[in-house]
């Protein structure tokens, strides 16, 4: 289980006495996709921030390549690209000083890659953060996060308040990325078709718990399996990423009732 | 090496503070110059003086705890940097500015002197060096409270105790002073016997508002440090670090006064 990258232990998070994260595990196995689905409140900026070392698990614990991620932090962000859900960079830093102050600290760091990124997506290395559009942010951050040609990639929920075009360019340089170095990826996302031609493997998180985990074509393949689901007939497709989403949302709102 | 960087982007984030100041410091200037009045000069002096330390406040509260609040700060904890590098190159980013703003306010005035000037709390070392320490120690009070004020944890019992206790110890330790000196006087000693008490009272005042300053400093770094960025525990570590450790500068404080000036 330490062979891999990205690892939760039994991690539980309490905060103000209610439990968000319960006793979750996780594994993301080398060059693998592993994107993580849930609703909003399932725990997943919790579980992304345990798993960068922000916040010390209150049980069990999180691993990055093979350390422990609170105690051994700094050296793993050497190792670690991150893409927050809120775009984080101080808002008067231009992407040139936001290039020159991180070059120095990532060993493999491409000055010119991100140059090129920047270009590529028509933004200007002077313009502060603050002015950029939410998509430019997220594309800065991105550049920052793959210039340091990371030995993973943590994105939490890159996509959120992007419109349809700024989402679909993200989305292609991480696909390009992922098939130019296989880069090992967690990725929490609300974007189903997305993630569909991205992820080998998916977790889904409810209430601080995974309630499902596995390689994505197993898990749709079983969705769409006519024994296993009565209303499929034996023509059907298999199951989309969002039909697999929403029959383990309703199933668990079964059990739950 | 981390910790320069990162004091570099506070100073390239508040460099223009050093223009206001270098502008105030040379409208004093002029002033002196040309109203030849000494009082002028010092009530604008002065004036600068209070205004830097409203800054310092300020810059203080913006360094550690608005980043805080507001989620920024994880920006530098996804580098690979440490804890207390990033909040000691903030500090130092921090303090290096307002210094240097204080600096360039106070230069132009000493530089330029008045033909008729008698020259002013801004012309003795002491001066300068009391108006640097004070805009340090409003810089400190305001990295404290700035993360006290923005995290709204439930440690702010534990600040409300920790504060009065650091405060009854403060007064403690200058009526023991203020004892030191009138056991001078009730016994009559002569200039040559109370001088080197006075010099100990002097550089024993010193060495405590030195002593409080690095610790408020330390106590800010070790939270950071400990709690990331999570309010909730930078809180409560600071909470527990700043108050233990100025109690304990506290009582030696009074025990020295107490048994070591007379």
């Amino acid at each position: 289980m330490t062979n891999d990258p990205l690892v939760l232990d039994t991690v539980t998070v309490r905060i103000g006495g209610r439990v968000i994260l319960d006793q979750l595990s996780l594994a993301v196995k080398p060059g693998s996709v592993f994107a993580l689905l849930g609703r909003n409140g399932a725990g997943k900026t919790t579980m992304f921030r345990c798993l960068l070392g922000l916040r010390r698990p209150d049980e069990g614990r999180a691993l990055l390549f093979g350390r422990d991620a609170w105690t051994h932090r700094a050296a793993a962000m050497a190792r670690l690209g991150v893409v927050p859900e809120e775009p984080d960079v101080p808002l008067d830093m231009t992407p040139r000083a936001l290039a020159s102050f991180c070059a120095p600290l990532y060993p493999r760091w491409n000055s010119d890659t991100f140059a090129n990124r920047l270009r590529h997506f028509g933004i200007r290395e002077k313009t502060p953060f603050g002015r950029l559009s939410r998509g430019q942010k997220t594309q800065v951050l991105l550049a920052v996060a793959l210039c340091a040609r990371p030995e993973a990639l943590v994105l939490d929920d890159p996509t959120l308040g992007l419109d349809p075009i700024a989402r679909r360019e993200l989305l292609a340089e991480l696909v390009r990325e992922l098939a130019d170095n296989g880069t090992t990826t967690l990725i929490s996302t609300h974007d189903f078709a997305a993630v569909e031609g991205l992820a080998t493997h998916i977790g889904v998180l409810r209430d601080g718990r995974m309630v499902l985990t596995g390689e994505l074509e197993t898990i749709k393949a079983s969705y769409g399996n006519v024994d296993a689901d009565p209303m499929r007939a034996s023509g059907d497709p298999p199951a989309s990423l969002e039909e697999v989403f929403n029959d383990i949302v309703e199933r668990q709102r079964g059990v739950a009732a | 090496m981390g910790v320069m960087r990162i004091a570099r982007l506070e100073l390239a984030r508040g460099w223009k503070l050093w223009l206001v100041a270098l502008g105030l410091g040379l409208l004093a200037a002029v002033m002196s110059r040309l109203t030849r009045d000494s009082r002028l000069t010092d009530v604008c002096m002065v004036g600068g003086a209070v205004l830097s330390w409203i800054i310092a406040v300020a810059v203080g509260m913006s360094l550690l705890g608005r980043p805080l609040h507001d989620g920024r700060l994880a920006f530098f904890f996804t580098r690979p940097v440490h804890g207390a590098t990033i909040a000691g190159g903030k500090t130092i980013g921090g303090l290096v500015l307002i210094v240097g703003m204080q600096v360039l306010f106070l230069a132009p005035p000493m530089m330029v002197p008045p033909s008729s000037y008698q020259p002013g709390w801004t012309y003795e070392l002491d001066g300068i060096l009391f108006a640097v320490g004070m805009t340090t120690v409003f810089l400190a009070a305001g990295l404290v409270v700035g993360i006290l004020a923005r995290s709204r944890s439930r440690w702010f019992m534990l600040d409300a105790i920790g504060a009065t206790t650091a405060a009854l110890l403060a007064v403690a330790t200058f009526a023991q002073v203020n004892q030191a000196q009138r056991y001078a006087a009730l016994h009559e000693w002569t200039w040559e016997q109370a001088e080197p008490m006075f010099d100990r009272i002097n550089v024993f005042l010193r060495t405590l508002a030195i002593t409080g300053v690095l610790v408020v400093f330390a106590a800010v770094i070790v939270a950071v440090a400990i709690g990331r960025t999570d309010r909730d525990r930078v809180h409560r570590s600071l909470a527990i670090t700043l108050w233990s450790s100025l109690a304990v500068v506290g009582v030696a404080s009074v025990m020295f006064a107490h048994w070591g000036l007379v």
